[in-house]
């Protein structure tokens, strides 16, 4: 099975942040994993009937966010989560962390059911429901 | 040429070029008609079936008319001119007819569509070893001919043969120049790359798959559709079908011509009475296999894989195919922000241009340009 990226037109999102987003968006919920080769910059853009630098601008924000890394000769491969996390990488994401959760709670999402959706989601938070489950 | 043989052509060019010109709408992928994108429910509506049959009853009647106009011409002077004007008289009224039938689906036409869809992941592409070897062999074919022209240039005669009938005798002569020794050989070059290079295009074509409408829906997390899968399959298949089929052409042709460029300098040296019968039996296998095998990839795989693809038929086209923005008469890609050199085409069988892209038009336009230079090169200095 192969995961699809979807462009529509009639959204404002630019056509370089749909594919980034789709592409990550496969990767968490597993349909593309770590190692996986996304296709050459020229196949998408044909597939798409899109400009070359449109997916290389997508790709190359990717390959910045540690999403997929660009190698030279090999291509573009999805990345494993780094090891250690970078301390300037993680003050950005706590900020932008913060800004989403205060959208959400704006969406009216409550506190309760954002934490639900975290603990799924997250590997330790699974464990952590599967051995409450056990209990 | 004898009026029986005459008539014999005529019948089988009647039968192969009219016959794959009716089965044109029966190859077309669904949502598509007569050039224009009406929707997949549209394409199988009365009204649709109603511009498809006023075409076929023309198409039908313009071939009776020209065959009986052909027919009625050879038995009065059999000229094998005839033989070659008459697939002209053929492609005329099927230009005319699809114009008309493109004016009357344009009513139907979707002005723009929701989506365009690319695979996240390396899926597979027809394998380019053939396409390679085509192209190989036609440097190398080409080289070897004029190297072979151009080192028996000095002992050829004064006047060599430059036509040769279907028996493989010649039945003409002119004076011995630079450009009546060199042109098969250039011309062997020429043809026998430039086939394995739109081979090699083909393999790497733009792909035209189906999407259900879901996905675009849940763009957020991206879908697995097993209409996409089917239609990818489809497409896979045809593409892989036709690039096998360009790709022997194209080695077939390097093939012949190079022989019959050998056997040419040999009649002129005085080595060899004629062609060879094999140079003029591959020559007629080359038609027989590029017609031949084009209906057999319509009828078994339809125009990109439609035949195969009737599961998923239901689901919308994408990727360039199905937005009417970028086709020009139904006919002509143009698309400047699309990288892709050749695309599907929307009626028809096989792939044309995308005509946005320059690098596709200098190619192609080179590629055309030496064949008529060669062509008018031919009938100016033979």
């Amino acid at each position: 099975m192969t995961p699809l990226i979807v462009i529509d037109w009639s959204v404002d999102e630019p056509v370089y942040a749909q594919i980034a987003r789709q592409i990550r968006a496969a990767i968490a919920s597993g349909a593309l994993s770590a190692g996986d080769l996304l296709p050459p910059v020229r196949t998408i853009a044909s597939d798409l009937g899109v400009n070359l630098n449109t997916v290389a601008r997508a790709y190359r924000l990717l390959d910045a966010e540690g999403f997929v890394a660009i190698e030279e000769r090999e291509g573009v491969r999805v990345q494993a989560p780094a090891r250690r996390a970078d301390r300037a990488a993680t003050e950005a994401l706590w900020e932008e962390h913060s800004v989403l959760l205060a959208r959400m709670r704006q969406a009216g999402i409550s506190a309760a059911e954002i934490r639900r959706r975290v603990e799924r989601e997250l590997p330790e938070g699974a464990r952590m429901e599967g051995a409450r489950r056990k209990a | 040429m004898s009026t029986s043989l005459f008539f014999v052509i005529a019948l089988v060019e009647a039968a192969t070029i009219g016959g794959l010109f009716l089965l044109y709408p029966r190859f077309a992928r669904r949502g598509l008609l007569f050039g224009v994108y009406v929707g997949e429910q549209t394409s199988n509506g009365a009204e649709a079936r109603a511009i498809t049959t006023s075409w076929y009853r023309g198409m039908v009647a313009w071939l009776v008319v020209g065959l009986a106009l052909e027919m009625a011409l050879g038995m009065v002077a059999p000229k094998p001119a005839l033989i070659g004007l008459f697939p002209l008289v053929l492609v005329a009224g099927f230009v005319a007819l699809y114009l008309r039938a493109y004016h009357q689906a344009q009513q139907f036409a979707i002005p723009t569509t929701g989506a365009a869809v690319a695979f996240a992941r390396a899926v597979p592409e027809p394998s380019l070893a053939l396409p390679i070897a085509a192209l190989v062999a036609g440097l190398i074919g080409g080289v070897i001919s004029i190297v072979y022209s151009a080192a028996y240039f000095p002992q050829l005669p004064d006047r060599i043969p430059t036509h040769f009938g279907i028996s493989g005798a010649p039945d003409a002569w002119h004076a011995k120049s630079f450009s009546t020794v060199m042109i098969t050989a250039v011309m062997t070059f020429v043809v026998g790359a430039g086939l394995g290079g739109i081979a090699i295009l083909t393999a790497r074509a733009k792909r035209a798959v189906r999407y259900s409408s879901t996905a675009l829906g849940s763009a957020s997390t991206p879908a697995v559709e097993s209409e996409t899968e089917i239609s990818l399959r489809a497409q896979l298949r045809f593409r892989r079908a036709l690039t096998r089929l360009l790709s022997a052409v194209a080695l077939l042709v390097t093939l012949a011509m190079t022989w019959m460029n050998i056997a040419i300098v040999q009649v002129g040296l005085g080595r060899a009475r004629g062609l060879p019968w094999p140079v003029m039996a591959l020559m007629l296998g080359i038609v027989v296999l590029g017609l031949g095998g084009s209906l057999y990839i319509g009828l078994r795989y339809g125009q990109g894989g439609s035949r195969l693809e009737r599961a998923a038929a239901a689901a919308p086209l994408t990727n360039g195919l199905a937005d009417n923005r970028y086709w020009v008469l139904g006919a002509f890609y143009v698309n400047r922000d699309d990288p892709s050199f050749l695309v599907e085409d929307r009626f028809g069988l096989g792939y044309t241009l995308n005509f946005g892209n320059w690098k596709a038009v200098v190619a192609f336009a080179g590629f055309l340009a030496a064949i008529l230079g060669l062509a008018v090169a031919a009938i100016v200095f033979i």
